[in-house]
């Protein structure tokens, strides 16, 4: 077991409690402010070569939105920290009851390639808050993430708590192998139950970051430009390979026609008439994964975009018409910059193809009607929701994230980050005095001793139903 | 007979129609369910006797008050536990709506355990309805009366089609474990919780695990001993110590072993007379399985109290063993029996290395008068949950979580918690068609001034 080695050197620092006191977990938190502040144009580089990302999408993506995690949970972290009083019953009144936020101990965060800076610094931030051990596992996708991540972090961060772990499949499983207090993945359904095999093993509580294929509604009563632009923002935004992107669009084939100019004017406005020239447009990140997309473009029919160019693993941003439900397109998340677009009738027949599918992590729907808008929501399931934009829910830090069903289990972002790498500890505590008032609960049992706990912890509904 | 696929199959398309989401629906199902409570506690209370030897008063008071009252308590806050809740916005949602809607996971299985054989199936079934879902029940065989009767009355009183009860042991239970739930809570042992999660891993199903271990319990020499013995005694020996979060062991000073078994002897004689054999207050070990192996821990070891076993009524009286070593074999399991072990240490420092060395348990005692004493221990320790200067009590006070951690569980449940459990907290942002303006700043093509904005 190559890494037991390490895991037992955190988890003997985690045993020494140094990472329990606020002071450090702020010290930390702090530098890790300092890695993104210093390390900038190096972050913007790395990503700029492993997926062609335009330095304003880093910007947003890989430092803005991480620095407003930092300062969420800096700026909060004493109250997330204390600990939580709860309501009492009359029997209990001169006890203390709460809940205590202790820290796990030793945990595991495995990123993925596609949002290399992000993925695993805000939940490293929330690991930290808590005042846990962590070791970093990122993606060998992004190659160059990855060695900036295990040359530059660890300089910033206690040595001893934090450790960042490079290497493939076949370092991942081994790292698996060894004994966590809590494991936090993103990636694929696959990869995420093999994860939750392994912490099986021991135990260890899961958060499953995962993915499908995320609908975007359209109903014929909208502003087409603007649907346009922000799906066309969402699809194409780092080339595609983003975990909540809108997936396919469903709508009549009255909008699709009214839709298709409009995004092709998007696109264009976007990326200008040659897309391949655009600085804002990225790159699929490696070379299996540009095929696996390449293969998607034979579903349906090209009706915007479908250039493509191996040696630098570009796909113009594309739309696909006249997609079945049962084309290749439709059957796997596509995490690439195609958007296809499947044909019903109705909102109705919208639903029930999104509810005969695998729930997602997102799911969008645009419509002036606010009527249809909730319609869909209300009757369907996801991770999260967004009506009449894309990606955005995501950037609010009070919103959770997360997937349901094969898009994943748990969900973290602001203070649910902290509550993730938190155990909740259920803590009651009694006077040794008013000795008396405990005599019903001792045997020997007496139906008078039973009278007497029934009326002193009965709870009784205070009100009638009015639902009824 | 029905495969197991069919009844999952038939509670999923039960929870497709819809039907167990409005909240009017969930109430009335969980007004049914007080019903049958109130309506067969005879019948509940015999099977509880059959079962474990409980007696009416004692089986009433832990496993069917607290049903009523969790019944109580969720009809009641129901309606605000499931409403929408919104969320602060920024400058840029401002003019949007944002909240977090509840919504339930869909089919749900419970699995129960044996020793609070009622309880811990009716409890987290009443969460999972609440939340909305279809909800698969499956008692545990060793309790078999129960299990019978939950079998029974449950499809007297509920939707047949979204409320199924399942009975079998483990070829049944492992055959519905191939099938894919959207929920998983099991209470049981780590050896199995470890089967279920793996199981659950399988279709990427949520679990909440509620285990077991050996739950330390320090007594402090500052402290009043009497009253420390007597609450001890009384969580100890409650069911026959077939609880999971009886006090498993002690840790004491030396100096005050004696008194601590001499307090713990004068309590027992108080609670259960001077025969605890013909006491009615006491419970008897679920099955000679259980027996043989409860009885099997009390080899090599001093007996200070106790030690009398009847193989044919599953009797082991109630025992306390002293300077037991760490090293010896009742204190390597969990012991879910009537058998107290007390470890000396020397200091609170010895106390707490000591409990750190081993599993994370699913509650912690200390006892003191010296409160800083009784936070330290809370600090420098980590369990499910924790009763300061009492056993057991955290159990009944449904405001807090109750779950155990590492190897005593994962996840949580009681009150609102069972109902946060059971559902999905789904992030909703709501925005306007109109206003594109804003959104100008974030399209490409970028540029410096836009970033820097």
């Amino acid at each position: 077991n190559p890494y037991a080695g390490l895991v037992s050197r955190l988890r003997a620092s985690w045993l020494s409690g140094k990472t329990r006191p606020m002071e450090y977990r702020v010290a930390q938190l702090e530098a890790l402010g300092r890695f993104l502040d210093d390390k900038k144009p190096e972050i913007l580089e790395a990503t700029a070569s492993d997926l062609g990302k335009a330095p304003f999408e880093a910007e947003l993506s890989e430092i803005f939105l991480c620095k407003n995690e930092l300062h969420d949970t800096l700026n909060n972290l004493s109250l997330w920290m204390k600990d939580e009083k709860v309501d009492r019953t009359l029997a209990m009144q001169l006890d203390s009851a709460f809940i205590r936020k202790d820290p796990y101990g030793v945990v595991l965060i495995i990123a993925p390639w596609n949002y290399p800076i992000q993925l695993f610094l805000v939940p490293l931030i929330g690991a930290i808050a808590a005042g846990n051990c962590v070791i970093v596992k990122p993606s060998e996708v992004s190659k160059k993430t990855e060695r900036l991540v295990a040359e530059a972090l660890p300089s910033y961060l206690d040595k001893d708590c934090f450790a960042v772990v490079t290497g493939g499949v076949q370092e991942t499983t081994r790292l698996l192998e060894n004994k966590f207090d809590y494991i936090f993945f993103t990636g694929t359904p696959p990869v995420g139950r093999i994860v939750m095999t392994a912490a099986a093993k021991h135990l260890t509580p899961v958060t499953l970051e995962l993915g499908g294929k995320n609908p975007c509604y359209v109903s014929d009563t909208c502003d087409v430009t603007n649907v346009a632009r922000r799906v066309a923002w969402g699809r194409f935004f780092n080339a595609g390979q983003t975990c909540i992107a809108p997936d396919y669009v469903l709508c009549t084939i009255e909008m699709q026609e009214k839709l298709l100019p409009a995004l092709h004017k998007a696109i264009d406005d976007f990326y200008g008439p040659n897309p391949r020239e655009s600085p804002d447009f990225g790159r699929i990140v490696g070379d299996r994964q540009f095929q696996r997309v390449q293969r998607l473009l034979g579903s349906g029919r090209v009706a915007i975009g479908g250039q493509t160019d191996e040696a630098e693993r570009y796909i113009a941003p594309t739309v696909l018409v006249d997609v079945l439900p049962s084309d290749l397109i439709m059957q796997e998340e596509i995490f690439g910059p195609i958007l296809p677009i499947v044909i019903i009738a109705s909102v109705d027949e919208a639903i029930d193809f999104i509810n005969s599918r695998e729930r997602p992590l997102a799911l969008y729907a645009f419509s002036s009607d606010d009527k249809v808008v909730n319609q869909v929501l209300e009757r369907t399931s996801s991770g999260g929701f967004c009506g009449n934009d894309t990606l955005m829910q995501v950037t609010l830090t009070s919103l959770p994230f997360g997937g349901i069903g094969n898009s994943g289990l748990g969900k973290y972002h602001g203070k649910f980050t902290f509550d993730t790498f938190s155990h909740h500890r259920g803590c009651l505590k009694r006077g040794m005095g008013r000795e008396p008032l405990n005599a019903p609960r001792y045997p020997p049992y007496s139906p008078r001793k039973f009278g007497l706990i029934r009326a002193t912890s009965k709870v009784t509904r205070t009100s009638g139903c009015a639902l009824l | 007979m029905e495969s197991m696929q069919q009844i999952v199959a038939r509670a999923r398309a039960a929870f497709r129609s819809g039907r167990s989401r409005p909240l009017e629906f969930r109430i009335q199902q969980l007004k049914a369910l007080e019903r049958m409570v109130q309506e067969k506690e005879k019948e509940i209370l015999a099977a509880l006797k059959a079962d474990l030897n409980k007696c009416g008063p004692n089986a009433y008071s832990h496993e069917i008050l607290g049903v009523l009252g969790e019944l109580a308590l969720t009809m009641e806050k129901l309606p605000s536990w499931a409403a929408p809740q919104p969320v602060k916005k920024n400058l840029l949602t401002m003019r949007d709506e944002a909240y977090i809607g509840y919504e339930p996971l869909g089919v749900v299985l419970v699995i129960g355990a044996w020793n609070y054989p009622f309880v811990l199936v009716m409890q987290p079934l009443i969460g999972a309805i609440a939340a909305g879902n279809a909800v698969v029940v499956k008692p545990s065989e060793v309790s078999e009366n129960t299990a019978r009767l939950v079998a029974e009355l449950l499809p007297q009183y509920l939707d047949k089609d979204l409320y199924p009860v399942v009975t079998g042991g483990v070829p049944e239970t492992t055959e519905l474990l191939t099938q894919r739930f959207d929920h998983i809570l099991y209470t049981g042992n780590t050896a199995v919780g470890k089967i279920v999660m793996a199981a659950a891993a399988k279709h990427l199903t949520p679990v909440t695990l509620e285990l077991g271990g050996k739950s330390p319990c320090y007594i402090d020499k500052d402290c009043d001993l009497a009253v420390a013995c007597r609450r001890i005694t009384w969580g100890k020996y409650m069911n026959c110590g077939q609880t999971c979060i009886a006090p498993d062991y002690i840790l004491c000073d030396p100096s005050i072993q004696s008194k601590v078994v001499e307090n713990i002897k004068a309590t027992l004689k108080e609670f259960y007379g001077e025969d605890v054999k013909s006491s009615p207050d006491y419970e008897r070990i679920v099955n000679q399985r259980h027996f043989r192996r409860v009885k099997s821990l009390l080899e090599g070891q001093k007996i200070a109290l106790g030690g009398e076993t009847d193989e044919a009524s599953c009797f082991i009286a109630p025992t306390i063993l002293t300077d037991v070593s760490p090293e010896s074999k009742v204190m390597e399991e969990e012991i879910f029996g009537p058998v107290l072990p007390i470890v000396p240490v020397k200091s609170v420092e010895e106390a707490i290395e000591f409990i750190n060395l081993r599993e994370k348990p699913l509650a912690l005692y200390v006892f003191s008068n010296n409160k800083q004493l009784i936070k330290r221990v809370i600090s420098e320790t980590s369990s499910g949950g924790v009763t300061g200067n009492d056993v057991i009590m955290h159990f009944f006070l449904s405001t807090l979580p109750f779950g155990g951690v590492g190897h005593s569980g994962m996840g949580a449940y009681h009150g609102k918690h069972s109902f946060e459990t059971f559902s999905h907290r789904r992030a909703c942002l709501i925005k306007d068609l109109k206003m594109e303006s804003t959104n100008k700043m974030r399209y490409p093509p970028g540029s410096q001034k836009k970033v820097d904005w």
